[in-house]
Order: structure tokens, then C-alpha cells, then sequence
């Protein structure tokens, strides 16, 4: 059994990966892949709302004949990821304290 | 992976063109990325193209609901011509009735100011009721200026 994990977090993974570098589709879902069990189809929704909400903006670079779309991260994108991060904080905290055996 | 695509493209018909293209894009380049070309190894990444348009979809679904939270007062779909043209009547006849309360309002105050040396309960009178009407309007206000800025700013969106 693995926890089902809620958009706001796949959101803030997303974004935190985006800091480090741009990324385009197939290499950011390998990257969330090796931490976290989401499927192939997963990324396509989070980039698309990502973008929606103007947390990224995408630019095409030319690869082998044809076009990546690379994701970029906007500054709101990172004010919403600081944002994100603090939800999870209070979150985790919560959770622990009820999860903790005492 | 031509034929994987073709079937998610029929299966994606019900999308707006251009929503269709994006996705079909975007795939493209996953599989060309991940060297996946045989329609059995895309289906056991992707799932077969009609579970993955299905997938898809219900995504869609999802978001464009998401989308109305941050239109104000009314959900997308009712931003039409003919309901703005509603409002507007609407906010008219609010900005009528707001200036009607108002000005009699205003004009028993003065009136009662006048009257305060000669009649005093007339004065009273006047002045109470005067007062009630700019309440009135005051209380107005804010729906009027409200339906204002909606017509002007939100509406043109």
C-alpha cells in the first residue's frame, strides 16, 4: 500500500524541482518517479495547471530534429512553493502527533 | 507510436482542438524522450490510449471547475452578453433607487434644519425620515459600486 498523494503536494514537489533547473516532461516524471510512486500519466495535469496558474511558463528548445518544451519557474511559482512548503511543515507536525505511538 | 497517438487523438475528440493538440504534443515528445515506439510498451507506461484519454478527461473536468473559484460572483458560463445586459439593467435600476433614498434623504435634513426654529416636532419629523433615506442609500451603496466595478472590470474578462 503506498498514501495517495494530494495535487497541492505533487504541485510543490514539481515546483521544488523546477528551482534547481529547467525541466521538460519525460525527465521531470523521472525525477518525481524515484521519490514518490506516481504513474507516467501523472504529469501531464500538474504541468498544465502549473502553467494555468502562471507558476511556470514553458519555452521550446530544439533536441534531435524536433522540440523539448522545457518548464521554467515564475516568481509567484516560487512565493506559491514557499507556501506549499509551510502547509506541509504544519501538516507533517500534525500528522506525527496523532501517528506517534506515546 | 503513431498508432498509439491516432487512437488517443479519436479518443480525445470531445476536446477543444487546440486543448487536443497540447496534450498530443506532449505525449509525442514523452514517448520520443522515454524511446518508447511499440504500441505494447506505451500501454504498459502509459495504459492504453483510451484509459489514458479517459485519465485525461476526468483531469479536464477537474480543473475546469477548479478555474471558477477565481472568477467572482458568477461561475464562467453566465458571462454572457445578454446576462450582462441583465446586470446592467439591474445595477440602473439599484443606481436609481439609491439617488431616489438618497436626495429625499438629504432634502428632509435641510428641510428639517430650516424648520428646527419654528416647528420643532415637523423638524423631528422631517429630519428622522431624512435620516432613514441616506441610510438607505448608504446601505445600497456597496451592491451599487459592486455591480459597478463588476460591469466595468470583471465582466470584460
Amino acid at each position: 500500500m503506498s498514501i495517495a498523494i494530494t495535487t497541492d503536494v505533487l504541485d510543490g514537489c514539481v515546483l521544488s524541482l523546477l528551482t534547481h533547473a529547467d525541466g521538460y516532461g519525460y525527465a521531470l516524471t523521472q525525477h518525481v518517479q524515484e521519490a514518490l510512486p506516481v504513474s507516467e500519466s501523472t504529469m501531464y495535469p500538474v504541468l498544465r495547471r502549473l502553467k494555468k496558474m502562471h507558476w511556470v511558463t514553458t519555452y521550446d528548445q530544439p533536441y534531435d530534429g524536433r522540440n523539448r518544451r522545457y518548464y521554467a519557474i515564475t516568481d509567484t511559482g516560487r512565493e506559491h512553493l514557499a507556501l506549499i512548503r509551510r502547509q506541509w511543515h504544519h501538516y507533517k507536525v500534525d500528522v506525527d502527533s496523532l501517528l506517534e505511538e506515546k | 507510436m503513431n498508432t498509439y497517438l491516432a487512437e488517443l487523438e479519436a479518443a480525445l475528440a470531445s476536446m477543444a482542438p487546440s486543448q487536443r493538440q497540447e496534450v498530443l504534443d506532449y505525449y509525442r515528445e514523452y514517448l520520443l524522450d522515454a524511446g518508447l515506439s511499440s504500441e505494447a510498451a506505451i500501454a504498459r507506461q502509459l495504459g492504453t490510449p483510451k484509459q489514458l484519454a479517459r485519465q485525461t478527461l476526468a483531469e479536464y473536468g477537474k480543473n475546469s471547475s477548479d478555474v471558477n473559484h477565481f472568477i467572482p460572483h458568477l461561475p464562467k458560463p453566465l458571462l454572457k452578453a445578454p446576462i450582462l445586459g441583465l446586470i446592467g439593467l439591474g445595477v440602473l435600476i439599484l443606481a436609481l433607487i439609491t439617488i431616489a433614498f438618497g436626495g429625499a434623504g438629504l432634502v428632509m435634513v435641510i428641510t428639517a434644519a430650516f424648520l428646527l426654529n419654528e416647528h420643532l416636532a415637523t423638524a423631528a419629523l422631517f429630519g428622522g425620515l431624512g435620516l432613514v433615506g441616506l441610510g438607505i442609500a448608504h446601505l445600497l451603496a456597496p451592491y451599487l459600486i459592486n455591480g459597478y466595478q463588476y460591469l466595468t472590470h470583471g465582466g470584460s474578462k
